[in-house]
C-alpha cells in the first residue's frame, strides 16, 4: 500500500499542477492586442507635449480632432503657441477667436502632410530615387485634402538634398539654413520625429505660413504683376463634379485655359516668370503697333508668351541647367533660343508650382518666327493677322517645338491693299482663293540671307514667283509691286515685306495646268503631243500631286528637219522617244549655272549645264539641243521647248 | 425493395404492438407476499412472473418495499415463477389459489458468479461477436459512458474525444451538427479513407464514406444521426487482430456501439432534458475601422503618400460619403449571438423473461453561435428482444432520424464564388456600415471601388439567403439467435441503413447587390441524394471443447453488404424573381451533376479461440471476400490473423502477490485491407468533348485498372492489461506497428501513351506508437467519504514513408495550400509541410545588407552600392527594413525555393485524455481534460489577418507592425506589395499543443426520501450542471488549437477559420418513475 500511496501522492500533485497551469489566454490577449509605446496620435501627443496648446485649440475648434487623431497617416508639421500667434498677428488677428473658421482650416491642413515621414525616411526618399530628377521630386510631399479643398505641395528638405542640392534650395530659400539639415517650405524644423500612433510630429522652428497658389502667388507678388495679370485674362471657372445622388457641385472653380491649370492644387508646374521690367523691354520696339500699352499686346500673343513659360511637374535650377532629361515649356524648348538657367534671378514660393523669376522674355516658336510679326503688327495687317490666325495661312511658318524654323520671306499687304471685302466675310471658296494668293507670296527663302531681292524665280507652294526690277510676276505673267526693300519686319527665320497686290497662285489639282496640257495647247507642240499619246505616257504627264516632270518638249519644227515620223512609230519606240525628252521632277532655270547630269526617263544620263534660256542639254551620243522657249510652269512640271532633237 | 422491406417492417412492428395490447386483457387478481427464507423479512424487487406451459412469459412484476405484489391472470398462464438475484427462482402451478406466501431460498452459487461477472467476466463487443475481455489478445478499447449523459455534446463522436487511448477525435468546427473527424492509430493510406468503421448493433452504417451529394460540403457525421443519449456502450477496435473480421472495411479501426436495450423487470419511464447555453466563441480581434484605414493607408501608399490615393479613407467628415467610410463596425459581434440548445429525451423500458422492450424519443434543437446556424432533430429508437424459448431468441430494432439543419451562416455552395459569411465578418472592412444610410437595408454596394467586399454584408447574406440541409435517416435490424445444439448457436442479422438528404440553397440577387447575368444574382443550388446499406450476417458459433483445461470455440460469419446511392444536384443562377427559389425559374443552370453507384460485398470469416487452463488464450482468425470495387484480377482477398495471451495472474507463482488482481500480456498479428476512395477506378472510363463543327467525340480518359488490389496492412501488437490492489488501479497498455503495402499510388507514364498517369499499389508506410489507458480508483469512498476515480490515457503514433515507386507522380498527390508544400518522398512523414525559415523583421534597412563571413558588407557590381538580400530571385525585391527575415539556407543572399524546408508536422507526438469522478453521498462531480501536443499547425486564420495583402480588415495583432527604423517586432511593415511577407514559413506555424479542460460536471441525485416525499410514482431525480470546453491552455495564436485534420491526407493540419468550439454550460434533469 505504500507503493499506492505514493502514487496517489503523484497523482494529486499532478492533477493540481495541471489546474494551475500558467494561463495562456493572458498570452493570447497580449498577441492580438499588442502594447505599442505608440499609445497616443499626434493630437493627445501634442496635448501632452503643452507647447503646442493653441495649435491642438485650433484643431477641436474647427473639430478635425477624431480626423486628425485617429482615421488617417499624418506628419504634422507642430508650431509652438508663439508661432501660431506671430502668424496670425501677421494676418491681422490678435486671437484664433477672430480668425474665420475657413481660415484656420487651411492652416491646420496645411500642417498635417499626407503619411508618416520620419527625417530617415525623407533622405531615404530622397536617395531611393534613381535620376536626378527622380531625386529632386523627392522632396515633394502633399498637405491634408479635405472635401473639395485640396490639399497643397510642400517641400521637406533633408541632408542627403543638401548635401547634393545645396544650390537649388538656395535658388529657392535665399536665406542661409544654417546647420539645419531637415526643413520643410523653407522653416527649420527643430525638433524632427517625435512618434505618435498615426504618424508622426516635426516640430517647427518658426512659423510656416501657408503658401499661395501659383496664380495668386504671382498676383501677390511685385515683380510679376504684369504676367499674372496676363495669365487673369486666360481665366476661366467650371462647375465643380456630380456628387452620388447626380448633383451638381455649383461652386465656380478657377482655371485656366493655356493647357495647365495654375489653379488647380493637384497640377505641380515649374514657371519661368518674366518679370515685369522683362516684359516691358521685350515690347518696347512694339509699343507703336500696339497702342503704347502692354494691356493692349494681343492675346495670342500672350498666350504663346505664357506657353513659353510653363514647364510640368519640379525642375529645379540644377535640372534646368543639366537638361537631362530635356525639359520644355508647353510652348517648346526653349534651350534652344535661351541660356535660361542663367536668366533666372529670383523666386517665388507657391504652393503647386516652383516659380523662378527671369529677366528675359521667353519667346515661344510663334513668337520667335515671322509669325511674331503678324501678331505684333496685327494693328497694320490686321487682314494678315486674321489669315494666319484664323484661315490657317500660318501653316509651315514655324516650328511647333524646336524652334527650327525653315527660312522664310513673307509678302504681305496692308489692309489698304487688301481693301474689301474683309477676311472674315469671305465665303469659303474665295476665303480658299485668298488663302493660296497670300500663300503665293511665301518664298521658302530668306531674302535676306540672299542679299536682297534679285532677279529670279522664287520658289513658293504655289508655283514660282519671278522677280525683276522690283516686280513680282506669277505663273500667268501677272505681277505686282515691292513696296519698300526694307522689311517691314525680321523675325530670326525670315522677314516680311509689304507688296501692293495680290499673286496668282498656280492651281495644283487643275487638270488644266498639267504640263501635258499645256502643251497641248501650244501648237508648235503637237507632234510631240502625238508622240506622247502613242508612246502611252501621257497620262503620267497628265497627273497632279506628288510627282512633277521637266519636259524638254521638241518643237514640229525640229522633228520635221529632223525627219522623224512621229506617226510612223509603234508605241514602244514613241516612248523611248518621248522618255528621253522628259525628265522626272519640276528643274526651272533661273539664274544659277546649272552644271550636272540628270537621268532622263529612259534612265540615260543627261549632261546639263547654263541658267535661264541659255542652257544646253547633252545626251550620252554626245548631241546637244537648246531651249526655245524655257520655264513654262505647269502644275505638275515645267516645260521648256526645244528647237532640236537628239 | 426498399418499400417492401419497409411494409414488412412496419407489419412487424404492429404486430408487437398488438400483443402488447392483447396481454393487457386480463382476467383474475393473484396476489401474494415474499420473504427471505433466512431471515423472514419482506423481499422487495422479486421478479414475479405468469409463464405459459411452454416457459413463455406472459406477464410480470415485483414486489414492493413490504415484500407484496399483485398481479392479474393472464390467458394460458400456467405456473407463477418467482426470481431474484442472489435467491433460487421458485415456480408454483396456477390454481384456484390467489394468494402466495413464497420463502426465497439463498443461492451461494449465483452469487459467486454476480462477483465474476461484474469484475472478470465483461465482454469486449467486436460487432460480430462479443468476448470475454479477461480472454482477449487485442487491442480494443472501451469509453466509460457514465457522466457522458450530462455534456452537451449532440453526435456521438463529439463525446469520443479524450474518452480512450488511441483515438485522435478533431472537431470539425463548432458549428451545430459538425461532424468530427477520427483516425485510429494514424494514417496508413494515401489515396484512401483513413477514418474508421461504424458498427451499431452489430451492423455495419454509412460510413465515412456517403456517397449523399447534399452533405458533401458540411462534413457528415456518419454517427450524427444517433442519439448519444440512446448509446449503452462503445468498444473501438485498434489493432488488425481485431479488425481483421472486417476484411477491407476494418483497415482504420471499426468503432462498435451498442444501443440501450430493455432490462428485465417493470417498465421504466425515463425522461432527461437539459438545456445549453453557449457562449459566443472567442474571437480574433479584428481593427476597428479607424485602425483599419490608417492600417491600409500604409499598405496601400508604402510609405509615399501623396494624398490623392484612397481620398474616401481618411477621415473627412465632410465628403458626402463620410457615413460609409467612418464607422467602426464589428462584423464578427454582428453575426454571432450566445448559442442555445435543448434536448429532450424518453426511454420507455422493461421487460419480462422473455420479452424486453426499450423505446427512446428524443428532440434536440440548436441555435448556433453564429447567426443562421441551428441544428433541429427528432429521433426514435425502438429495440425489441423477444425470448421465443430457450432456444430462440429474436430482436428488432428501428430507429428514426428527422434533422434540419440550417447553414445559411457557413460556407455557401456557390462554387464560383467564395460566399461565406463568417469569412466576410473577419475580412469585410470595419469602416463599413452594416446599415444603408437610411437605416432600412443592409450596406450592401457593389459599386465602391476601394473594397470588393462592399457588397458582401455578411449580416445581409446570412438573413436573405436560405440554406437548409434536410435529411431522414431510418435503420432498421432484426435478428434470430437460434441455438441448434447445446454447444452450437446460429444467429442471422438483417438490417438496413437509409438516409436520404436534400439541400435548398438560394441567394437574392439584392443580398449581393448582384446585377442580372452576375453569378450572384439570384443563385441557389438545390440537391438531394439518397444512400441505402442493407447487410446481411450469418454467424454460427460451434463450443467444439469445453471440458477440463480445454476450451474451443470456432466461430463463423457470413457477411454480405450492398450499398446503393443516387444522388443529383442543380447549380443556377441568374433566377427570373427572388421570391422563385427554385432551378427551374432560372435562366441559367450552371451546373447539373448526378452520381449514382452500387457495391456489392461478400465476405466470410472464420475464428478458433482455444483457452487452455483458463489462462493462455489464443485466437487463430481467417478472412476471405470480394468486393464489386475490386479489379478483375484480384477478385477475392484473404485476411489472416492471430492473437495470444496469457492471464499471468492466475499462475501459482503470483497467487501470493496479494497486490495483483490481474495480469496479461497478449500479443496479436493480423492483416486487413483498405479499399481506396476513388471512383471507377478498375473500369475504363470515357469522356466526351465537342470537336470540329460542335460534334461531340468520346473518348477513354483512363485505363481500366483490373490488376489494383486493396491496400493491405499488417499490424503487429503487443500489449498488456493488468488490474492492481483490488482492481484499484487498472490498465491496459499497447504498443502497435502496422505496415502498410500495396498503397494505391499514381506512376507518371509516357507522353505517348495518352495519358498521364496510372494507379498502382506500390508504396509502403508505417504507422507505429504506443497507447496507454491507467484507471485508478484513488479514493475508495464509502458511506460519507468521497470516492476518486481517475482514468488517464495517453498514446503517440509516428509514421513515416518507407518505400515509393520510383516514377511517383508527385503532382498528383503534392497539396499546396497558402503556399506551404506537401511533399511524399522516402523516409518522410505523412503530414510534414515546406516553407521558409523565418527569423523575425529586419529592424533597420541597414540588417538587409548581404555581410561577408568576416562581417564585411558584400558590394554589388559597382563596388560602392550594397548589396541586400533580396527575395524571388537575383534581380526580385530588395528586402529592407520592416521585411521578413527568411533564412537563407544556400547562403546565395537570394530567399527563393531553393531555402524552402521542412518547417512542420501536423502529427501530434501524444494526445489522450484524463478524466475524473468524485463521489460524495449523493453528489457527483467530473472533471475531464483533453490534451494533444507536438503537432504543428498551419495557422492560416492568422495568415489571413495578419498578411497585409487585400482590401480585407485584419486582425489588431498587425498594430505590433514596423513601422519606423529601429522598430523591434516580428510583424512586418504594410506596404503595397507584401507577398514576400507572408510567404509560406514559420511565421504562421504554431505548436498546436494544447490542455483542455472539457468537462466539469456536477451531478445530484436525490436520496430515497426525497424522491418517496414527490411522490408521481418517481423512482429516481437527478440534477446536474456541466461546463464544457471551460478552459484551453495553450500557446496556440488561433482561436481554437484543435485544427480540423479534414482535407487532404499529405496537407492536414490547418486553421481555415472554422467556428471556434465555444464555451458552453448544460443544466439537466434526470427523472425515472
Amino acid at each position: 500500500m505504500k507503493m499506492y500511496k505514493k502514487l496517489l501522492t503523484f497523482w494529486s500533485s499532478w492533477f493540481l499542477f495541471s489546474l494551475l497551469f500558467v494561463s495562456c489566454t493572458k498570452e493570447l490577449n497580449q498577441y492580438y492586442n499588442p502594447k505599442s509605446e505608440l499609445d497616443k496620435n499626434i493630437i493627445e501627443v501634442l496635448e501632452a507635449d503643452g507647447r503646442f496648446s493653441l495649435f491642438v485649440r485650433i484643431i477641436d475648434k474647427v473639430n478635425l480632432r477624431k480626423t486628425l487623431g485617429s482615421s488617417a497617416i499624418y506628419t504634422c508639421l507642430a508650431p509652438a503657441d508663439d508661432q501660431v500667434t506671430l502668424y496670425f498677428s501677421k494676418l491681422g488677428y490678435n486671437s484664433i477667436d477672430q480668425v474665420p473658421e475657413a481660415l484656420l482650416r487651411k492652416y491646420i491642413n496645411y500642417h498635417f502632410i499626407n503619411g508618416m515621414y520620419y527625417e530617415y525616411d525623407i533622405n531615404k526618399i530622397y536617395n531611393a530615387a534613381t535620376s536626378l530628377i527622380g531625386k529632386s521630386r523627392a522632396t515633394n510631399f502633399t498637405t491634408r485634402t479635405e472635401g473639395n479643398i485640396p490639399g497643397k505641395h510642400i517641400q521637406l528638405f533633408s541632408s542627403s538634398f543638401f548635401e547634393n542640392q545645396m544650390s537649388d534650395y538656395l535658388s529657392l530659400y535665399p536665406s542661409d539654413k544654417g546647420e539645419a539639415s531637415f526643413i520643410a517650405d523653407g522653416v527649420v524644423i527643430s525638433e524632427p520625429d517625435i512618434d505618435a500612433s498615426n504618424g508622426v510630429i516635426h516640430v517647427l522652428g518658426a512659423p510656416l505660413e501657408v503658401t499661395l497658389r501659383a496664380d495668386e502667388a504671382l498676383a501677390a507678388d511685385t515683380e510679376t504683376t504684369i504676367f499674372s495679370s496676363w495669365l487673369e485674362k486666360h481665366v476661366q471657372y467650371v462647375l465643380g463634379q456630380k456628387d452620388e445622388f447626380g448633383w451638381v457641385d455649383t461652386t465656380l472653380y478657377k482655371s485656366f485655359s493655356f493647357g495647365r491649370n495654375l489653379a488647380d492644387e493637384g497640377t505641380i508646374t515649374t514657371l519661368l516668370v518674366p518679370t515685369n521690367e522683362a516684359i516691358k523691354k521685350y515690347f518696347e520696339p512694339y509699343m507703336g503697333a500696339i497702342d503704347n500699352t502692354l494691356d493692349s499686346v494681343p492675346k495670342p500673343v500672350m498666350y504663346s508668351l505664357i506657353r513659353a513659360t510653363i514647364v510640368d511637374n519640379i525642375w529645379y535650377l540644377s535640372d534646368l541647367k543639366r537638361m537631362d532629361p530635356d525639359w520644355r515649356t508647353l510652348a517648346g524648348y526653349t534651350r534652344m533660343i535661351a541660356d535660361v538657367p542663367s536668366l533666372i534671378t529670383g523666386s517665388v514660393r507657391a504652393s503647386n508650382s516652383i516659380i523662378y523669376k527671369v529677366n528675359k522674355v521667353l519667346l515661344s516658336p510663334e513668337m520667335h518666327s515671322v509669325m511674331g510679326g503678324i501678331l505684333l503688327k496685327y494693328k497694320k495687317f490686321s487682314q494678315w493677322y486674321w489669315m494666319v490666325s484664323n484661315a490657317g495661312v500660318n501653316e509651315g511658318l514655324y516650328d511647333i517645338l524646336y524652334y527650327q524654323h525653315s527660312p522664310k520671306t513673307m509678302l504681305i499687304q496692308s489692309d489698304e491693299v487688301w481693301g474689301v471685302p474683309l477676311a472674315e466675310d469671305l465665303n469659303q471658296k474665295d476665303l480658299e482663293w485668298r488663302k493660296q494668293q497670300c500663300k503665293a507670296g511665301i518664298f521658302n527663302i530668306d531674302v535676306r540671307e540672299d542679299g536682297g531681292f534679285r532677279k529670279r524665280f522664287y520658289p513658293t507652294g504655289y508655283g514660282y514667283v519671278y522677280y525683276e526690277n522690283g516686280r513680282f510676276y506669277d505663273y500667268t505673267g501677272h505681277s505686282v509691286g515691292l513696296v519698300s526693300s526694307d522689311p517691314e519686319w525680321n523675325g530670326a527665320n525670315g522677314a516680311i515685306y509689304q507688296i501692293d497686290g495680290f499673286l496668282n497662285p498656280i492651281d495644283k489639282i487643275s487638270d488644266t495646268l498639267t504640263v501635258y496640257n499645256v502643251m497641248k495647247k501650244q501648237p508648235d507642240l503637237s507632234l510631240f503631243i502625238t508622240a506622247l499619246d502613242r508612246s502611252g505616257i501621257a497620262s503620267q504627264l497628265r497627273l497632279t500631286g506628288f510627282f512633277s516632270y521637266t519636259v524638254l518638249a521638241p518643237t514640229n519644227q525640229a522633228l520635221t528637219t529632223a525627219g522623224i515620223n512621229v506617226a510612223a512609230m509603234n508605241a514602244d519606240a514613241a516612248r523611248a522617244f518621248v522618255q528621253s525628252y522628259v525628265i522626272p521632277n519640276r528643274y526651272v532655270f533661273t539664274d544659277g549655272e546649272f552644271n550636272g547630269q540628270i537621268a532622263d526617263k529612259n534612265n540615260e544620263m543627261l549632261q546639263i549645264n547654263g541658267a535661264w534660256q541659255t542652257f544646253t542639254v547633252t545626251n550620252g551620243a554626245g548631241k546637244t539641243i537648246t531651249p526655245a522657249v524655257a520655264n513654262i510652269q505647269g502644275n505638275n512640271g515645267v516645260i521648256h521647248k526645244v528647237n532640236s532633237v537628239f | 425493395m426498399l418499400d417492401n422491406f419497409l411494409r414488412k417492417g412496419v407489419l412487424f412492428f404492429i404486430a408487437i404492438i398488438s400483443g402488447f395490447i392483447l396481454n393487457a386483457q386480463e382476467e383474475a387478481v393473484i396476489r401474494g407476499i415474499v420473504y427471505d427464507k433466512k431471515t423472514n423479512r419482506p423481499l422487495a424487487d422479486v421478479s414475479v412472473m405468469l409463464v405459459n406451459a411452454n416457459n413463455l412469459a406472459l406477464k410480470g412484476n415485483k414486489t414492493n418495499t413490504e415484500g407484496k405484489f399483485e398481479i392479474r391472470s393472464a390467458p394460458g398462464a400456467a405456473r407463477v415463477a418467482f426470481s431474484s438475484l442472489g435467491y433460487q427462482t421458485q415456480e408454483f402451478a396456477l390454481s384456484d389459489k390467489s394468494f402466495f406466501t413464497v420463502y426465497m431460498a439463498a443461492d451461494s452459487g449465483a452469487m459467486d458468479e454476480v462477483q465474476v461477472v461484474a469484475a472478470i467476466k465483461k465482454k469486449a463487443d467486436l460487432g460480430f461477436l462479443s468476448i470475454d475481455r479477461r480472454e482477449l489478445s487485442s487491442a480494443i478499447a472501451s469509453v466509460d459512458l457514465a457522466n457522458t449523459d450530462k455534456m452537451p455534446v449532440t453526435s456521438v463522436d463529439q463525446l469520443l474525444q479524450g474518452m480512450a487511448p488511441g483515438i485522435q477525435v478533431v472537431a470539425a468546427s463548432g458549428d451545430p451538427g459538425a461532424a468530427a473527424s477520427i483516425r485510429i492509430r494514424g494514417i496508413s493510406s494515401i489515396s484512401g479513407m483513413n477514418d474508421p468503421l461504424w458498427i451499431v448493433d452489430g451492423a455495419e452504417i454509412i460510413g465515412n464514406d456517403y456517397k449523399v451529394a447534399s452533405i458533401t460540403d458540411f462534413g457528415f457525421s456518419p454517427i450524427g444521426d444517433l442519439d448519444p443519449s440512446d448509446i449503452a456502450s462503445i468498444d473501438i477496435l485498434k489493432d488488425a487482430s481485431a479488425t481483421a473480421l472486417y476484411g477491407s472495411r476494418g483497415a482504420n479501426g471499426v468503432i462498435v456501439i451498442q444501443t440501450k436495450r430493455g432490462k428485465k423487470g417493470k417498465p421504466k419511464f425515463q425522461f432527461n432534458t437539459k438545456y445549453t447555453l453557449t457562449e459566443v466563441p472567442r474571437t480574433i480581434p479584428m481593427l476597428s475601422g479607424d485602425e483599419q484605414r490608417i492600417y491600409y493607408l500604409e499598405k496601400t501608399t508604402g510609405g509615399v503618400d501623396k494624398g490623392t490615393t484612397l481620398p474616401e479613407l481618411r477621415g473627412d467628415l465632410t465628403r458626402t460619403d463620410a457615413w460609409i467610410f467612418n464607422n467602426n463596425t464589428d462584423w464578427v459581434d454582428a453575426i454571432t449571438r450566445k448559442g442555445f440548445y435543448q434536448q429532450y429525451n424518453t426511454a420507455l423500458s422493461g421487460g419480462g423473461d422473455r420479452l424486453s422492450y426499450y423505446w427512446g424519443l428524443g428532440y434536440a434543437n440548436q441555435y448556433g453561435t453564429t447567426k443562421g446556424t441551428g441544428y433541429d432533430r427528432f429521433n426514435t429508437r425502438f429495440n425489441l428482444n423477444y425470448n421465443v424459448s430457450d432456444r430462440l431468441k429474436i430482436t428488432a430494432d428501428l430507429n428514426y432520424t428527422n434533422s434540419l439543419t440550417d447553414k445559411r451562416g457557413q460556407d455557401h455552395p456557390i462554387t464560383s464564388t467564395d460566399i461565406n459569411p463568417m469569412l466576410f465578418a473577419r475580412q469585410t472592412p470595419a469602416y463599413f456600415p452594416i446599415y444603408s444610410r437610411n437605416g432600412l437595408n443592409y450596406f450592401v454596394d457593389r459599386t465602391i471601388g476601394v473594397s470588393s467586399h462592399s457588397r458582401y454584408n455578411p449580416l445581409a447574406i446570412i438573413d436573405y439567403s436560405t440554406y437548409n440541409t434536410r435529411a431522414n435517416r431510418f435503420m432498421a435490424s432484426t435478428s434470430v439467435d437460434f441455438k441448434i445444439l447445446k454447444n452450437l448457436d446460429f444467429r442471422s442479422q438483417v438490417s438496413a441503413d437509409f438516409r436520404e438528404s436534400a439541400d435548398e440553397y438560394f441567394l437574392p440577387g439584392y443580398a449581393t447587390d448582384a446585377i442580372p447575368n452576375e453569378v450572384l444574382y439570384n443563385a441557389g443550388m438545390q440537391t438531394e441524394g439518397y444512400q441505402l446499406m442493407i447487410n446481411n450476417n450469418n454467424r454460427l458459433t460451434w463450443s467444439a471443447i469445453r471440458s477440463g483445461d480445454h476450451r474451443l470455440t470456432f466461430t463463423g460469419v457470413l457477411t454480405y453488404n450492398l450499398d446503393r446511392d443516387n444522388s443529383t444536384s442543380l447549380e443556377y443562377y441568374n433566377g427570373a424573381s427572388p421570391e422563385l427559389k427554385s432551378a427551374d425559374a432560372a435562366a441559367i443552370i450552371s451546373s447539373a451533376t448526378g452520381t449514382y453507384g452500387t457495391r456489392k460485398y461478400l465476405g466470410m470469416f472464420v475464428q478458433g479461440h482455444y483457452a487452455l487452463k483458463d489462462r493462455y488464450f489464443l485466437t487463430l482468425t481467417g478472412k476471405s471476400e470480394g468486393d464489386s470495387r475490386y479489379g478483375a484480377d484480384n477478385p477475392y482477398s484473404v485476411f489472416p490473423a492471430v492473437g495470444a495471451a496469457w492471464d499471468i495472474s492466475r499462475e501459482s507463482f503470483l497467487k501470493d502477490a496479494e497486490w495483483i488482481s490481474f495480469i496479461k500480456p497478449r500479443f496479436a498479428f493480423g492483416v486487413t485491407g483498405n479499399l481506396p476512395n476513388i471512383d471507377n477506378l478498375y473500369d475504363i472510363a470515357y469522356g466526351t468533348g465537342t470537336g470540329y463543327l460542335g460534334e461531340t467525340y468520346t473518348y477513354p480518359s483512363k485505363f481500366a485498372s483490373d490488376n489494383i488490389r486493396e491496400e493491405r496492412t499488417s499490424e503487429y501488437n503487443l500489449g498488456l492489461d493488468w488490474s492492481f490492489f483490488r482492481d484499484r488501479l487498472t490498465g491496459q497498455l499497447d504498443f502497435y506497428s502496422r505496415t502498410t503495402n500495396n498503397l494505391l499510388l499514381q506512376e507518371r507514364l509516357s507522353s505517348t501513351l495518352g495519358y498521364a498517369s496510372e494507379y498502382i499499389n506500390f508504396g509502403t508506410v508505417r504507422n507505429s506508437g504506443w497507447e496507454l489507458g491507467i484507471t485508478g480508483v484513488i479514493l475508495k469512498g464509502g458511506e460519507n467519504k468521497l470516492r476518486w476515480k481517475s482514468f488517464f490515457n495517453i498514446a503517440t503514433n509516428k509514421n513515416k514513408l518507407l518505400k515509393l515507386p520510383e516514377l511517383f507522380d508527385e503532382n498528383a498527390f503534392s497539396v499546396s495550400q497558402w503556399g506551404f508544400t506537401s511533399k511524399l518522398q522516402e523516409g518522410d512523414v505523412i503530414g510534414g509541410f515546406y516553407g521558409y525559415r523565418a527569423l523575425g523583421v529586419y529592424s533597420r534597412d541597414a540588417d538587409a545588407i548581404l555581410r561577408d563571413d568576416a562581417g564585411n558588407i558584400i558590394y554589388e557590381a559597382d563596388g560602392t552600392t550594397p548589396k541586400y538580400m533580396r527575395f524571388g530571385s537575383v534581380t526580385g525585391l530588395q528586402l529592407k527594413g520592416g521585411d521578413m527575415i527568411y533564412d537563407d539556407v544556400n547562403g546565395d543572399g537570394v530567399i527563393n525555393e531553393l531555402d524552402r524546408v521542412q518547417i512542420g508536422d501536423a502529427n501530434p507526438l501524444f494526445f489522450g485524455g484524463w478524466n475524473n469522478t468524485f463521489n460524495y453521498k449523493n453528489w457527483i462531480f467530473t472533471v475531464n481534460l483533453q490534451y494533444q501536443t507536438g503537432n504543428d499547425v498551419i495557422n492560416a486564420t492568422r495568415l489571413s489577418m495578419e498578411r497585409m495583402l487585400y482590401s480585407h480588415n485584419q486582425s489588431r495583432s498587425i498594430l505590433s507592425r514596423w513601422r519606423r527604423q529601429g522598430d523591434i517586432t516580428d510583424m512586418p511593415r504594410a506596404q503595397p506589395d507584401n507577398e514576400h511577407n507572408s510567404a509560406a514559413s514559420t511565421r504562421w506555424v504554431e505548436d498546436g499543443s494544447y490542455v483542455r479542460l472539457k468537462t466539469v460536471s456536477l451531478t445530484y441525485n436525490a436520496g430515497k426520501r426525497f424522491v418517496q416525499r414527490l411522490g408521481l410514482g418517481i423512482q429516481q431525480v437527478g440534477f446536474f450542471v456541466t461546463g464544457y470546453n471551460l478552459y484551453t491552455w495553450t500557446h496556440y495564436k488561433g482561436l481554437d488549437p484543435e485544427v480540423p485534420i479534414t482535407g487532404s491526407v499529405a496537407l492536414f493540419g490547418i486553421d481555415n477559420s472554422a467556428t471556434a468550439p465555444a464555451r458552453q454550460f448544460t443544466a439537466g434533469l434526470n427523472l425515472s418513475f
